[in-house]
């Protein structure tokens, strides 16, 4: 058995927790969530030949005055960074993010996740931002917790990206 | 034409050839041979057999590789060989299957042994019964009440988590069935470890203890592992230093696997073994319900239990048996009687069914049942056909029944022929001679030893009384008294009947010529009793009531 960590990162409301509820269908610690700033899930995945069994660390969002703590990180082979797609300034909150985990973790597989796409009329990410994510060569999807869009490929993108 | 070839490349070639020969003939013959048990598959095979025992023994010093590559392969080899023939393997199989099967039955024995006195033990005791009510009270169970009582600490679930990530490397519990999410309790744990190292900026390794309730988990931590013991109850210090000591023995095991881990746990299969003691458990001095006790309890519980089941058999064996002897008896009793022929006795569900034929005057077969107290007659049901019996018994009643004959006539019977005695008026001799032929078992009458009389018993004065019809007898009437050997005065015969009928003061009772005349008044009950008994006395031969009349109550 193959056990990944993935730690699923972003701004405040961003999606993160629904995001999470939606791919494990399950409810297992959310009590946690609230007082630790962490919920941890895990879900059985097949890559190819290989069972993954992915622990989902889903962290509390960050602000201003509440940074996500870098031990909750450690240890992790993935990274899932969840960008609210009606909110621009997340995707700066994302960038922030990502530079403290290349700090404490150095370079490890990171996906990005457009989250909130079925709003249509409230999407206010521009293609070109778009584009600069993508020139990250990292993996960029337009998810909808609401709808599912995408969020089983962004997990099983993620647990492909960990086996590397 | 000339010897000389004209082709360059041979003239060129044949003294290079000539030289290679003469430099690599040896290695190129030994290239060849080389060559040959490579391609050779049959030379390669032997090549092969030759290294291959020492080659399996070497590399499985090194690491478990070799088996866990063997293993599907000999799992199919086992189950082709079974499938094909599961005779060569049970053979192989057969000396250590005995042993291994009586020594699973004693443990089995034992075990149930142990099992039966601990319950005795909690069951019929004192503490025993407090722990009920205590149960019962707190709305607990009874095991757990005894558990929480008994127990000193056990040891149920073992987590090794690897530090950096998180992830459960093993988890061993007491009750596996119970703990299914132990990789997510075990990341938990270290989110919970991470989150107070952040809160209170401990520069502390790592958490010793957690406590909630009676349930404590200690944690011990090396570089590379956190070892974490989930324990209910109050586990001695020694207990922290054993787990201590095996996760440095892991340490030092599993180095290079702990800091090359790379999610992958199957290099942890094997480490059961190595955590296994930590599941220990200790009880308070006298409470453990495992610690071999004597199990004379046990052995006197199961002799009880032995004596009681063959006292029950015996008993009902017994009961069977007798209700055996007593149900023939009652067959042949009801075989003998005149009147009941029995056909077929079958068993119907529990239910015994007689079947045969019945004359209706004949016993009642289920009144003769309840002489028999054994005989359960719920179970017992009878399928009987009426007919005429020609039992003379039957006959004979039968004739009293139809014939309703008078106190003084009787009736015997010689082969089919019905004899009539005594007297009686006319009219019924003549109706019973009519009508005794028509009787089943009656075919001729003898009346030559009846007579008839002349009805004077008279009442004017009175209403007319019914007079009883007499009830058939089996039995033949009463015999009279003896007739002296010279004949009776007047007075003496008068004296005999007032010594029979003793009459009451308002009576007077005179007789001449074989009549027995009453006058006064008297009660209903003394003239019946009068006219039923005048005629026990041969000499009176009418009674004269006609100036008697009957007292008012």
């Amino acid at each position: 058995m193959i056990q990944k960590k993935i730690c699923i990162l972003g701004a405040a409301g961003v999606g993160k927790t629904s995001l999470t509820a939606r791919f494990v269908y399950s409810k297992f610690s959310e009590k946690y969530l609230s007082t630790m700033g962490v919920k941890i899930d895990k879900k059985l995945v097949q890559v190819d030949d290989t069972k993954v069994n992915l622990m989902i660390w889903d962290i509390h969002g960050e602000e201003k005055y509440k940074k996500i703590p870098t031990s909750y990180l450690r240890g992790a082979s993935g990274i899932m960074m969840v960008i609210d797609g009606t909110r621009p300034n997340t995707i700066a909150v994302a960038e922030d993010i990502l530079d403290r985990v290349d700090e404490t973790l150095g370079e490890i597989p990171h996906i990005y996740l457009l989250n909130k796409s079925d709003l249509d009329d409230a999407w206010s990410i521009s293609e070109s931002n778009i584009q600069k994510l993508k020139d990250t060569s990292s993996p960029v999807y337009l998810t909808s917790a609401k709808t599912g869009d995408n969020v089983e490929a962004a997990f099983l993108s993620i647990a492909k990206a960990t086996l590397i | 034409m000339s010897e000389h070839s004209n082709n360059p490349a041979e003239t060129t070639e044949n003294p290079l050839h000539t030289l290679r020969k003469l430099l690599f003939n040896e290695e190129e013959s030994r290239i060849e041979k080389i060559e040959e048990h490579i391609e050779n598959k049959e030379v390669l095979a032997k090549d092969i057999a030759s290294v291959l025992p020492e080659a399996i023994l070497i590399r499985s010093k090194e690491d478990n590789k070799l088996g866990k590559t063997l293993a599907p392969t000999i799992e199919e080899a086992l189950r082709c060989s079974i499938t094909r023939d599961p005779q060569p393997l049970s053979d192989a199989l057969f000396p250590m299957m005995g042993p291994a099967i009586r020594k699973s039955i004693n443990n089995a024995i034992s075990e149930m042994m142990q099992s039966l006195n601990t319950t005795l033990d909690n069951s019929f005791s004192i503490q025993g019964l407090k722990w009920r009510l205590e149960a019962k009270r707190t709305g607990k169970s009874f095991a757990e009440v005894v558990m929480l009582n008994t127990l000193l600490y056990r040891v149920e679930q073992i987590f090794l988590i690897h530090k950096e990530t998180g992830l459960l490397l093993k988890h061993i519990a007491l009750d596996p069935s119970h703990h299914q999410d132990a990789d997510v309790v075990s990341s938990m744990l270290t989110a919970v470890q991470d989150f107070i190292q952040d809160s209170f900026s401990s520069n502390a390794q790592n958490i010793d203890n957690l406590r909630m309730g009676d349930l404590q988990i200690m944690v011990e931590s090396s570089p590379d592992v956190v070892l974490a013991v989930v324990c209910r109850g109050n586990p001695p210090r020694s207990l922290q230093e054993k787990i201590l000591s095996t996760l440095e023995h892991l340490q030092q095991k599993y180095a290079d696997d702990f800091k090359t881990f790379d999610g992958d746990t199957s290099p942890f299969d094997v480490i059961d073994d190595e955590l296994n003691h930590l599941l220990v458990q200790d009880y308070k001095p006298g409470a453990n319900p495992n610690k071999k006790k004597s199990p004379i309890k046990a052995m006197v519980m199961l002799a009880a239990i032995a004596l009681l089941i063959a006292w029950w058999i015996g008993s009902s064996a017994m009961e069977g048996s007798q209700q055996q002897v007593e149900w023939e008896k009652y067959i042949a009793e009801l075989q003998s009687q005149p009147g009941i022929m029995l056909g077929n006795i079958s068993t119907l569900d529990d239910t015994t069914v007689v079947s045969g034929l019945r004359d209706p005057l004949s016993i009642d077969p289920y009144s003769l049942l309840q002489q028999y107290k054994t005989l359960d007659n719920k179970h017992i049901q009878f399928h009987m056909q009426p007919y005429y019996a020609l039992h003379p018994t039957l006959v004979l009643q039968r004739a009293y029944q139809k014939l309703a004959p008078p106190k003084s006539i009787e009736f015997s019977l010689d082969q089919n022929t019905l004899i009539i005695k005594g007297k009686a008026k006319q009219s019924w001799l003549d109706q019973a001679r009519h009508q005794a032929t028509f009787i089943p078992g009656i075919e001729h009458v003898d009346m030559s030893q009846a007579s008839h009389i002349t009805p004077i018993i008279q009442k004017p004065d009175v209403q007319p009384r019914k007079i009883p019809i007499p009830t058939p007898k089996l039995t033949i009437p009463v015999a009279k008294q003896e007739t002296p050997k010279r004949p009776l005065t007047d007075a003496e015969i008068l004296k005999l009947a007032i010594d029979l009928l003793q009459p009451p003061a308002t009576i007077e009772m005179s007789y001449s010529n074989g009549i027995l005349k009453i006058t006064g008044s008297a009660s209903q009950a003394w003239i019946d009793f009068a006219e039923k008994n005048y005629s026990k006395i041969v000499q009176i031969h009418s009674l004269y009531i006609s100036n008697l009349t009957i007292q008012d109550i």
